[in-house]
């Protein structure tokens, strides 16, 4: 579990109202497993923890409304107990549930039937634990059920090779053996990390790129090979860097290949994305049907040109050309 | 030089102070006790700063779902007609008896996941505090290696969500595929909705007096946010609103040819010697779109707009690489 950032202002706020929550069932637990329990850091609980024994308020004086045993403190086990009030763990706000929610929503596609029914379970609690009788104010539309995706989903699970038929970026279909790492997705689209067995190196294959999936033997894990990384896009040294501009309707287009790009308003933005097969970007731009439009170098716009002239047909492919 | 309290514990001292508080609190007396306001507040001064600090943190409660109550006493109807306030047990707490178990809190855990960098993020890992402050801790065994992810690059996302949780009307410029300039909308929001990895907006427009169905990529200016609020839709007017969208969608066919071995054979997962097939679309502008990526390994058989928007999108690529 990944560590949170360092918590402050409402954050920290929200973090002190669900430990307080939970410090009243749970008495004398240690630092290190609470700051596990919460993913956050020993630092941040100690810290916390001191911020609401010193809380006092109207009639009671600090010492009153919350009492921690330092001595305990002292060898790293927080006892902290209570005068009678904040009985209980807070409930969410609207956009938390909705937020978790929808999550579980998206998630719908990925598990198997028990899973299926936990899903709706949680649903239900999480309408009955947000604020209020409001709805939530957004939603996932379940998406459609795909049998590559169960079992790309199944393979990870289980850790077994794969063999599959795929059509790489260039247009070549191979058949390949995979081992699959970790299943990642953007929205609709899903992405298959793993080591190629084929091509014997770590590779990011788009499952909608995939026919034919076989399970096959369960493998072990080659030392940390893909790591935890979230680009989708690997920049490499042979990349042409392509000078794009981009309308707000297309913005996609910056976060699916430069996810740390911060996007501000709603003006067009001028963007520099590493390109590694020219002839591919025809198909990338097309796709925004003139959102997006590559501004330099000239062969890459020459690129999108003949991509547009192949795709009406006034020239004839390559291969039957002569 | 009084001691700066930060945030966080203000905001704390704050709720405590609420929640205890059996007959609410007034002003004057959350300033002249709570910690965070104590140390700044004169009796005999007009503290404007302590009541804009007073109004921006019942803001902030809001937020993160911290339902409070102001009332005027019974008593007080007739002279000092001043508000208490104060937060009532039963909107805060988790309802009676909701308890998780392990498992169901590991898919709550990947369903927060989903929103990793995404706006919703800060939320959704407030969300998880609670829900860890319930006591259980995840058994994640069976979701090692998936990394689901859905992204709302869309920047009216969080301005929307906002209005639809305060009842406020929305206007906004709107870009209605086929038309040169956007037009200005006045809306009742209603609910966000993601759909095959879409974000749209059910709203109700004032202009037109019906429901109307927006996509959030289309909103070309800032959302305005109106300081007038409005009846939230009756039950089920918003599933209503879904279920013509999804009837909608059944009632439009296409037919598209594909070159066999290609990207869109792959795609959309023909058969091995299926050269056509036959689907339903929500939106012609979006599918087309989609289309886009495989425009040089398809043919649109059918309908003609489909065809004909799939041939001006590329024209439009074309003009804008001249």
């Amino acid at each position: 579990m990944p560590k949170s950032s360092s918590l402050s202002g409402t954050d920290r706020y929200n973090f002190m109202l669900a430990l307080t929550g939970y410090l009243i069932s749970n008495r004398q637990k240690r630092i290190e497993d609470l700051a596990s329990h919460f993913a956050v850091t020993e630092k941040e609980i100690r810290s916390a923890v001191v911020t609401i024994s010193l809380s006092g308020v109207g009639l009671y004086r600090p010492d009153e409304l919350f009492f921690l045993d330092y001595d305990l403190l002292e060898e790293g086990i927080i006892d902290l107990s209570f005068a009678p009030t904040l009985e209980s763990v807070p409930r969410l706000s609207t956009r938390q549930a909705a937020a978790i929610a929808s999550g579980l929503a998206y998630l719908a596609q990925l598990v198997d039937p028990t899973d299926q029914v936990a899903i709706s379970e949680l649903l239900s609690i999480l309408s009955k634990g947000a604020s209020g009788q409001q709805s939530l104010p957004f939603m996932v539309q379940p998406f459609t059920k795909d049998a590559d995706l169960e079992k790309a989903r199944q393979a990870v699970a289980e850790s077994r090779a794969i063999s599959c038929s795929y059509r790489n970026s260039s247009g070549e279909v191979m058949n390949r053996e995979i081992e699959p790492v970790r299943l990642e997705s953007r929205e609709a689209t899903w992405y298959l990390r793993g080591f190629c067995r084929t091509n014997n190196e770590d590779r990011i294959f788009r499952l909608d790129r995939m026919r034919e999936i076989v399970l096959l033997d369960t493998f072990t894990h080659r030392s940390d090979s893909s790591g935890e990384t979230e680009e989708i896009y690997e920049a490499r040294a042979t990349d042409t860097e392509v000078l794009f501009e981009v309308d707000p309707e297309a913005f996609s287009l910056i976060a699916d290949y430069k996810p740390d790009f911060e996007i501000r308003g709603n003006k067009s933005i001028q963007v520099k994305i590493p390109i590694g097969q020219l002839e591919n970007l025809g198909r990338i731009v097309a796709r925004y049907s003139g959102k997006v439009r590559v501004l330099a170098p000239e062969n890459a716009r020459a690129a999108v040109r003949e991509f547009v002239a192949k795709a009406l047909g006034e020239f004839p492919p390559a291969e039957e050309a002569e | 030089m009084p001691e700066r309290i930060d945030l966080s514990e203000r905001l704390f001292n704050l709720t405590c102070a609420l929640l205890t508080a059996g007959n609410g609190l007034s002003k004057a007396e959350i300033f002249a006790t709570v910690q965070g306001y104590k140390e700044n507040y004169d009796p005999a001064g007009d503290n404007g700063a302590l009541n804009r600090m007073f109004e921006r943190d019942k803001v902030q409660l809001t937020e993160v779902g911290v339902a409070w109550r102001s009332f005027i006493p019974k008593e007080a109807m007739d002279d000092n007609q001043e508000f208490r306030y104060l937060i009532a047990n039963e909107d805060f707490v988790w309802p009676k008896g909701v308890s998780l178990t392990a498992k169901q809190v590991a898919l709550l855990n990947l369903a927060a996941q989903v929103w990793a960098k995404a706006s919703l993020s800060a939320d959704a890992n407030r969300a998880l505090h609670r829900i860890r402050a319930m006591g259980e801790s995840a058994d994640s065994s069976s979701w090692i290696g998936i990394a689901p992810r859905i992204r709302t690059h869309d920047p009216a996302f969080l301005p929307l969500s906002t209005a639809i949780e305060t009842n406020s009307r929305v206007s906004f410029d709107y870009l209605k595929p086929g038309d040169l300039e956007p037009t200005v909308r006045n809306l009742e929001p209603w609910s966000l909705q993601n759909i095959a990895g879409q974000w749209m907006l059910i709203a109700f427009d004032l202009d037109r007096d019906q429901p109307r169905n927006f996509l959030l990529r289309r909103i070309v200016s800032d959302v305005d946010i109106q300081d007038v609020s409005f009846d939230p839709p009756q039950n089920g007017e918003v599933a209503l609103a879904l279920e013509q969208l999804q009837q909608h969608k059944d009632s439009q066919l296409a037919k598209i040819r594909v070159k066999p071995n290609s990207a869109a054979w792959f795609h959309f997962d023909l058969g091995q010697s299926q050269t056509e097939f036959e689907t339903s679309f929500l939106d012609l502008s979006l599918f087309a779109e989609e289309l886009m990526e495989f425009v040089d390994e398809i043919e649109v058989v059918s309908p003609t707009e489909l065809a004909d928007l799939v041939r001006a999108n590329l024209l439009k690529v074309r003009v804008a690489h001249a």
